[in-house]
């Protein structure tokens, strides 16, 4: 497979919010055909609340989906960065399982790209906390660990959020409690999703950086099925 | 109160780094020196099991030119700032586009990409380190060349220099890699500039078709060393053979490894099998296209009751060996009898070819890379058990059968200790193999990560107590793996270091290797 070089089929996220969504193969990507600088980008797994809490913020972004499928062979991410990197002032926010999120990141090393979020978020497996989430702490999210953390805390299922600067000094991190914040719509996800997009649109509010952080709290198990998603917003 | 930098260099106070990065800009212009923290996110992401704060870097910067190179080097002499060299930076699982230590200066090449020449007679090319292995796969297509590619799984986003500097493997009959360079062109730590091999000589038109030039031959202590910067280097391209049969033998126990191992020395040896062949364990075969929660949720490593369940529902082996034949249709018939043959002899082992799996997503995968075309399928491991763990094991063993079964066991036992997977796989070359192992790990689970981490140091002593050592190591076991090789050894390439680098600034702990 040579990739690289592809048809593309548009949708904004407005309008696949209620459109039966193609997903994965190569034949049904979509790709931005509207002049709307945001484009979410997001594995077809990806939990529908993170993408309704991303439009409620960003109703007009185009959306792309990504899902390594048998067969699926990356242009879904290639086209993505051609898209963000085409253009100064693009933004992309997404949320990918490892496989994509891997890739997508390798293809960011371009000077003119920079991160402005980046967190990995798992669920499930063996670990004693069931619900489990590093961030990338960088003046342009911070804050974001303690506001999920609020919103994990409100689910009342055993959660860790983690906050590493990059390059903060290792064994600096202390243990931050946190308070319970009312539940969002959409849960945990649906409230990363909005946050995401409010950090891609400049409206997240500026804050002071992020110390490296544990926040942990809750009991037990929430229910959930198991996944290991990352996300990100990336901007050219 | 947020620091001015990410990191600093060791031994560099922020003033002198200051005045090294004003100089850097100076160079390279504003647009290719970074230091701001969202830009160096990308140089950081490393998926071992130790912080990525080790591995942050200070800067990067990314010259276009030898000259720039040239210039850096100059810069960095002056204000003794260490950089990283990286070509395309993807060394994922052996520490990606990160530094090996805290507050080095990534020196990315990937700007200094382009292709200087492919001689389609000769089969060969030369590259800058900025490289990828698509950008040469579309130059050769566009051109409509006859000449194939050996890539390793990454393919099109890897590059040549890189890989072969780190002594990489790819799936062809040239898939020894390094075997299959010839001619360097390397900045020296003072700034000179040495072209290996024929490159010496004014005029030389045989850079890349003659190796060993005159006098002792230096390519290979520019590999895995941090005794220069590469700028250049020559390939050695397969001529495209006119026909190619990919094929896979499946073997249903894990003790078939021995007869696997067996009945392919002999034929690998006389290049009746000609490529570099892959014997792939079930659970990476099945990994890279399954969830590992879709058949084990417990604790602990997967059990072999699952992992046969696996290999049931998805109709593949225990092992997997791919293989190819490459040459005219005529010869590849009378290969292909001697091979039905010897797997009939061994009575083990059911050969499956195109016609049987041409549309099996993984048999389509092996056979691209068998052929130098590019595919990421392989990225799929990292779903298998997700949280952005890797880190490779990738000890050296003869290719005996008896051999393979002894590090089979040794690995499964200490993975098994600490709960990870035995997902792995042999490379096999005309009398080696390399026993590559992803230690797949959820890097958001504290507690796994440190199993990762004692895990990866104890296979490396036990595997060196029985006599076995990598061929390649991650950037945060560089020190542990110097030191098995012993201190003779280190002893020697400090000498060079000191000799050729007395500043230490290029790459320093490559390898162990320090001034
Ligand atoms: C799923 C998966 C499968 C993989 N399969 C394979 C495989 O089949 N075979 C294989 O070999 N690897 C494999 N890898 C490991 C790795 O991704 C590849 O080896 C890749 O080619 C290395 O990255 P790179 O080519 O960008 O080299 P780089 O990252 O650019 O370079 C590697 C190292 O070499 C040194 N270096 C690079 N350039 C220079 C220079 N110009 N001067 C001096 N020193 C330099 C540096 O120390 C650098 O860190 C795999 C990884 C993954 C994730």
């Amino acid at each position: 497979m040579t990739i690289g070089r592809r048809a593309f089929v548009a949708a904004t996220l407005a309008g696949a919010a209620t459109a039966a969504l193609p997903a994965g193969p190569a034949s049904a990507r979509i790709l931005p055909a509207r002049p709307d600088p945001v484009l979410l980008l997001l594995d077809a797994s990806a939990p529908a609340a993170f993408r309704e809490g991303a439009g409620s913020v960003l109703p007009a972004a185009n959306l792309l989906l990504a899902g390594r499928s048998a067969g699926d062979d990356g242009a879904a991410l290639v086209d993505s960065i051609a898209w963000l990197a085409a253009r100064p002032g693009r933004r992309m926010v997404g949320l990918l399982r490892d496989a994509d999120a891997v890739l997508l990141e390798q293809m960011t090393r371009d000077g003119a790209i920079r991160c402005l979020s980046a967190a990995q978020h798992c669920q499930g497996g063996e670990a004693a906390v069931q619900s489990r989430h590093r961030i990338t702490a960088l003046a342009s999210n911070a804050g974001l660990a303690g506001a999920l953390a609020g919103q994990l805390a409100a689910t009342g299922a055993a959660f860790s959020v983690v906050s590493e600067r990059p390059g903060g000094a290792h064994g600096d991190t202390f243990r931050q409690d946190i308070v319970a914040a009312a539940a969002a719509q959409g849960g945990w996800e649906g409230a990363l999703g909005r946050t995401l997009a409010l950090i891609a649109a400049g409206h997240w509010p500026e804050q002071t950086p992020d110390e490296p952080a544990l926040f942990t709290g809750g009991a037990g198990h929430s229910g959930a099925g198991p996944f290991a998603l990352r996300s990100f917003v990336f901007a050219s | 109160m947020a620091a001015k930098y990410v990191a600093l260099p060791n031994g560099v106070s922020e003033r002198e780094f200051d005045a090294a990065i004003a100089e850097f800009r100076a160079a390279l212009g504003d647009d290719n020196v970074f230091v701001e923290q969202d830009r160096l996110v990308s140089y950081n992401k490393i998926m071992l099991p130790v912080p990525d704060a080790e591995h942050a870097p200070s800067a990067a910067i990314s010259p276009n030119s030898v000259e720039q190179v040239q210039a850096c080097v100059a810069i960095c002499n002056k204000y003794r700032v260490p950089v990283w060299p990286i070509s395309t930076g993807k060394n994922l699982g052996y520490g990606s586009a990160a530094p090996g230590n805290r507050g080095q200066v990534v020196m990315d090449l990937r700007r200094m990409n382009r292709i200087l020449e492919v001689d389609a007679d000769l089969c060969t090319a030369l590259v800058e380190p900025g490289v990828t292995y698509q950008q040469l796969y579309d130059y050769i297509h566009e051109r409509k060349l006859p000449l194939w590619l050996s890539c390793p799984a990454p393919s099109a986003i890897a590059g040549p220099v890189g890989n072969t500097i780190d002594r990489g493997v790819g799936y062809t009959p040239y898939g020894e890699h390094f075997l299959f360079s010839c001619g360097m062109e390397v900045v020296l730590p003072n700034g000179e500039v040495l072209r290996t091999g024929m490159g010496s000589l004014p005029n030389s038109n045989t850079w890349q078709v003659f190796k060993w030039g005159f006098g002792p031959y230096l390519d290979g202590i520019f590999t895995q060393s941090n005794y220069g910067i590469v700028t250049k280097l020559g390939l050695w391209l397969m001529p495209a053979p006119p026909a190619f049969k990919p094929f896979v033998i499946r073997y249903a126990e894990e003790a078939d490894i021995v007869a696997a191992v067996e009945t392919l020395r002999p034929l690998r040896m006389a290049n009746i099998i000609p490529n570099a062949v892959v014997i792939s364990h079930a659970l990476w075969e099945g990994g890279a296209v399954a969830k590992r929660s879709d058949y084990y949720k417990g604790p602990g490593s997967i059990p072999d009751e699952a992992v046969q369940r696996m290999v049931h529902d998805r109709n593949i082996g225990m092992w997997n060996l791919y293989a190819g034949l490459y040459g005219s249709p005529e010869q590849i018939e009378v290969n292909w009898k001697i091979i039905q043959g010897a797997v009939k002899a061994s009575g083990k082992g059911e050969i499956l070819t195109a016609e049987q799996l041409g549309h099996d997503h993984v048999f389509k995968y092996r056979a691209d890379l068998m052929q130098g075309k590019m595919n990421l399928s392989e990225f799929g491991l990292y779903n298998w058990r997700g949280g952005g763990g890797s880190a490779w094991f990738a000890p050296v063993s003869q290719a005996r059968g008896g051999e393979a079964q002894k590090q089979l066991a040794l690995a499964k036992t200490i993975l098994g200790r600490h709960g990870l997977d035995y997902v792995a796989e042999f490379i096999v070359g005309w009398r080696d193999m390399h026993h590559v192992i992803d230690l797949l790990f959820d890097r958001t689970d504290a507690a796994q990560t440190e199993a990762a981490k004692v895990c990866f140091q104890e296979l490396l002593h036990e595997f060196a107590a029985q006599g076995y050592g990598v061929y390649r190591a991650n950037t945060a076991v560089q020190e542990d793996v110097a030191n098995l090789y012993g201190s003779v050894k280190r002893d020697v390439n400090q000498k060079i270091k000191r000799a050729l680098d007395p500043n230490g600034i290029i790459a320093p702990g490559k390898s162990g290797i320090w001034v």
